[in-house]
């Protein structure tokens, strides 16, 4: 890449007080680029973001906004948040009360002529068409429309870099999914490299071209949301996108014996006691009213259908004829009823062995 | 380095200011009290044994009995009638709820000495009495104003607003659901205020009595009118009269013990309990309709106090103002309002701007040696103001004395008195004194500005300064308002302080007032008397535009 990342932070570490939050923590985001920062709260997600802003000073690493060295720590080089040139919405909004939606978009106008400065706010409310509350005040408007005019006042100065903080995370399901849309749409449009924090995975995966994925204070994986998906690096990562099913085993001569058969352990040694994570879609079911001794069947205990997918929940005899409770899903409305006996088979791509997790 | 790379050292050596700033205005306002308090340690000497054995032990007795008599009274009246107004129906309720504020405006020393005019043998009242009844001065008794009993009367009449607003607001705080449920478990309507509300309500009502007993302690005026010796006038005539600012100070010191005992009693009372009212539901609080007798009875006691408090002697001062228009006509009128005017506004204005800065210090940088000094800045609303100015002579003393023998040693010059007995002492003092009421205020309206807000400039592009201008400065300017006329109204009603502090001949109403009363002149008092109610009459209305939305979903 000949480009200079619009946002690189590089070794970061920061601490409140005697707590880590973030522990050294590496990567960079071109212009253009949307990526999620997600993990379960207190991951420290927020406090790089706040370093980012340059609301908190940084205390170790690195940071670079457009190629220059915007933070460093030990007592380095701070630039103040004024003059970072980064857009900034947050999970409250904080619209001013006292200035109109028209203010508020121009507040970060003042390099502008003050004649142009209102045009341009006009212009960017037109993008999230709330062009016409502009001689509203903030507390007349609906959550949605908060949501815009915040997001119109942090994009209005033409940032490098977007900063958005669980931007979505305080508007009822339906309109999150129209505004997450519209957002996309008007971030791309921008050009500005985004850092989007969200706890939610399911946003994570609908606005990111890449997913960076924190727990306690340090990056678990980073990557496009199918190579998150698809091949999780640890079953921490593994279980944040999805619900999982968990069997247990051994590694015996780099594999691991299911109830679905071997499965490749890779360089795991012998006698490694493991975690296999099965995401419910990997398990497919057949219409079997005989049991077969040799192929993995098992007995039908509920079925619910939910909207675009069916969940089944199964019960099976595991290894050393053990009771397992399983979860599958199945595309559309699936036919099976309590009490049926199914085949089970599993889709080895989407079974993952990872060495169990010492409690 | 870049220019990004070079900027931030100047940014945040600016930052730095403002934590300093915060520092640099908490620890001059914290220093009389901590000059005064180190008298403690000082060798008592030869006067003190002197106090000690004459005069300590009447000003203790004289004390705690002001303190015992006001407690009650305050607490009997601003009680019952914060309680008829929020939970009774009965005619006038609306109009008392606000009336009842009044005598709020009425300083101490106004009142004690209008009622001395009405109430003295020469006075009205008993002139009449002997008219009627054709009795002469030895005939009957009456009671006598200028005493004990009458201070504790004159200071319970002006400080029951207090004990009457906090209680007051702490009713309207109360789930309904505590007191029906109280009601649904078959209690009658008093046993539910007994039991329920009154406990409830402690912690308003505490903190209320403990502003009472604090301007108790303050008092000057009255207690010197009426000879009625206590710290505050021994104070001042240990200062003055004897000449001894160590057993002034040691005094003081005695006095702030009072002081703390009052504030370990209002903690106290707070306990560990936490009233948060679990339902944050509004409603229309139960109301019980009064009838016949018991409706008679709310109406006087709402109606009395403020007739008593405010009513009559304003109505005495108009007469008086008005049987002499002199009053008005002489020069020395306007002068003295034109000075109590310029200290009033210039103390507001600079006390506000201080406050204004340390919040903002401390909300850039809140560190704790920044929170803590702005705590102790804060105490000294509680410090008597014969203390403060105790406090601030002392010290200022010591630098005048100090600066002018360097001065004549080495520069063969004389400074003389630099500080001492200077309006920017009085203004000092001022701000000592009343620093605590316009940074409460102020930070109480910066709470409206979130995190997030500040944020969002800062990011849009805006430094500190700019921020505070264009964000915090629009969003806070009614409460920065309301703390420039607390401490104008303060500045205008202070008497102990600015007599022991002010530069000779330098007058203000209030002196004008305390001087012409001392020499008997009670009707030619009454104009700048009334003048100093009038502007006591601001914070009333500010204070009554309040309690008409202090309820959400409340139209009573």
């Amino acid at each position: 890449m000949t480009a200079k990342p619009a946002l690189s932070f590089e070794h970061v570490s920061h601490a409140y007080e005697r707590v880590r939050a973030v522990e050294d923590v590496s990567f960079a985001i071109g212009a253009g680029e949307v990526l999620c920062l997600v993990g379960p709260s207190g991951c420290g997600k927020s406090t790089l973001l706040r370093l980012a802003a340059g609301l908190e000073t940084l205390q170790h690493g690195h940071l670079h906004i457009a190629g220059e060295l915007a933070a460093c720590g030990g007592g380095g080089a701070n630039v103040p948040p004024e003059l970072r040139g980064i857009g900034m919405v947050f999970q409250d909004f904080a619209l001013f009360p006292h200035l109109s939606v028209a203010a508020n978009v121009a507040f970060g106008l003042h390099a502008l002529a003050p004649s142009a400065r209102r045009a341009r706010a006009l212009e960017t409310l037109a993008k999230f068409h709330v062009d016409d509350l502009a001689d509203a005040y903030p507390h007349m408007l609906s959550g949605g429309q908060q949501q815009r005019v915040a997001l119109a006042r942090a994009l209005a100065p033409k940032p490098r870099v977007m900063l958005l903080d669980e931007p979505f995370s305080g508007l009822d399901s339906r309109l999150k999914d129209h505004i997450r849309d519209e957002t996309l749409h008007v971030l791309k449009e921008s050009g500005a490299a985004t850092l989007l924090v969200t706890h939610d995975p399911e946003e994570a995966m609908f606005m990111a071209d890449r997913i960076a994925l924190m727990r306690d204070g340090h990056l678990e994986q980073i990557g496009r949301p199918v190579e998150l998906y698809f091949h999780p690096a640890s079953s921490f990562a593994a279980s944040f996108f999805s619900d999982v099913n968990r069997l247990t085993g051994t590694v015996t001569g780099g594999r691991v014996t299911t109830v679905f058969g071997a499965l490749d352990a890779g360089q795991l040694p012998n006698g490694t006691p493991v975690e296999i994570l099965i995401r419910p879609e990997a398990l497919h079911l057949a219409w079997a009213p005989d049991t077969k001794p040799d192929r993995p069947s098992a007995r039908v205990t509920a079925a619910r259908l939910l909207g675009r997918s069916t969940l089944l929940h199964l019960n099976m005899e595991g290894e050393e004829g053990r009771a397992l409770h399983l979860h599958s899903r199945v595309p559309k409305h699936v036919a099976f009823a309590e009490g049926d006996t199914v085949e089970v088979s599993l889709d080895i791509s989407q079974a993952f062995v990872f060495p169990a997790s010492t409690p | 380095m870049s220019a990004a790379a070079t900027l931030p050292a100047a940014r945040r050596l600016r930052v730095d200011g403002w934590a300093l700033l915060a520092c640099a205005v908490a620890i001059p306002v914290t220093l009389p009290v901590l000059v005064v308090l180190s008298h403690v340690f000082a060798p008592f000497g030869e006067v003190w044994g002197h106090l000690a054995s004459t005069v300590l032990p009447r000003y203790v007795a004289n004390t705690v009995w002001l303190m015992l008599g006001v407690g009650v009274g305050v607490l009997t009246i601003g009680v019952s009638t914060a309680w008829l107004v929020t939970m009774c129906r009965f005619p006038g309720r609306r109009f008392f709820e606000w009336a009842l504020l009044l005598p709020i405006a009425m300083p101490a020393y106004v009142i004690a000495y209008t009622y001395t005019g009405l109430l003295d043998v020469p006075g009205p009242v008993q002139t009449w009495l002997r008219a009627t009844f054709h009795l002469t001065r030895q005939d009957y008794w009456f009671p006598p104003i200028r005493s004990l009993g009458g201070a504790i009367a004159m200071l319970t009449l002006v400080l029951y607003p207090y004990v009457y607003l906090l209680a007051r607001a702490a009713f309207l705080n109360q789930s309904v659901a505590a007191l029906e449920v109280s009601r649904t478990l078959g209690r009658g309507a008093w046993h539910s205020f007994l039991h329920v509300a009154l406990p409830l309500a402690r912690p308003g009502i505490a903190a209320g009595l403990a502003l009472v007993l604090m301007e108790v302690l303050n008092d000057f005026g009255t207690v010197q009118f009426f000879a009625v010796d206590t710290f505050s006038t021994g104070i001042y005539r240990t200062w003055l009269a004897l000449g001894s600012p160590t057993a002034a100070a040691q005094l003081s010191a005695i006095l702030m013990l009072f002081i703390f005992a009052v504030l370990a009693l209002e903690r106290w009372s707070r306990g560990t309990a936490r009233f948060h009212h679990g339902s944050t539901r509004y409603q229309r609080l139960p109301s019980y309709p009064l009838k016949g007798a018991r409706r008679t009875g709310a109406v006087l006691a709402c109606a009395l106090p403020p007739v008593i408090g405010f009513g009559i002697p304003v109505g005495a001062l108009l007469t008086w103002t008005v049987e002499d228009p002199n009053n008005f006509a002489d020069p020395r009128f306007l002068r003295f309002a034109g000075n109590s005017l310029v200290l009033a506004t210039v103390a507001g204005a600079l006390v506000v701007a201080l406050s204004l800065a340390v919040a903002y210090g401390l909300r850039l940088r809140p560190s704790r040696l920044g929170v803590f000094a702005a705590r102790l800045a804060s105490t000294g609303y509680a410090v008597p103001g014969s203390v403060v100015a105790v406090g601030v002579l002392l010290p200022f003393g010591w630098f005048d004395n100090a600066l002018d023998a360097w001065m004549r040693a080495n520069l063969g010059v004389s400074t003389g008195l630099l500080l001492s007995g200077t309006i920017a002492a009085v203004i000092f003092a001022y701000l000592v004194r009343f620093f605590a009421v316009a940074f409460n205020s102020v930070e109480a309206g910066f709470a409206k500005v979130t995190g997030s807000m500040e944020a969002a400039a800062r990011v849009l592009g805006r430094g500190p300064l700019s921020t505070l201008a264009r964000v915090h400065l629009p969003m806070v300017w009614s409460s920065v308002l309301t703390a420039s006329m607390l401490v104008f109204v303060d500045v205008m009603k202070e008497l102990p302080a600015t007599l022991m502090i002010r530069p000779f001949n330098f007058d203000t109403l209030a002196i004008r007032v305390y001087e012409l009363v001392g020499d008997e002149q009670l009707r030619a008092a009454s104009a700048p008397a009334l003048m100093i109610v009038l502007v006591g009459l601001m914070p009333v209305i500010v204070l009554s535009r309040g309690i008409a939305r202090s309820r959400p979903g409340h139209d009573g």
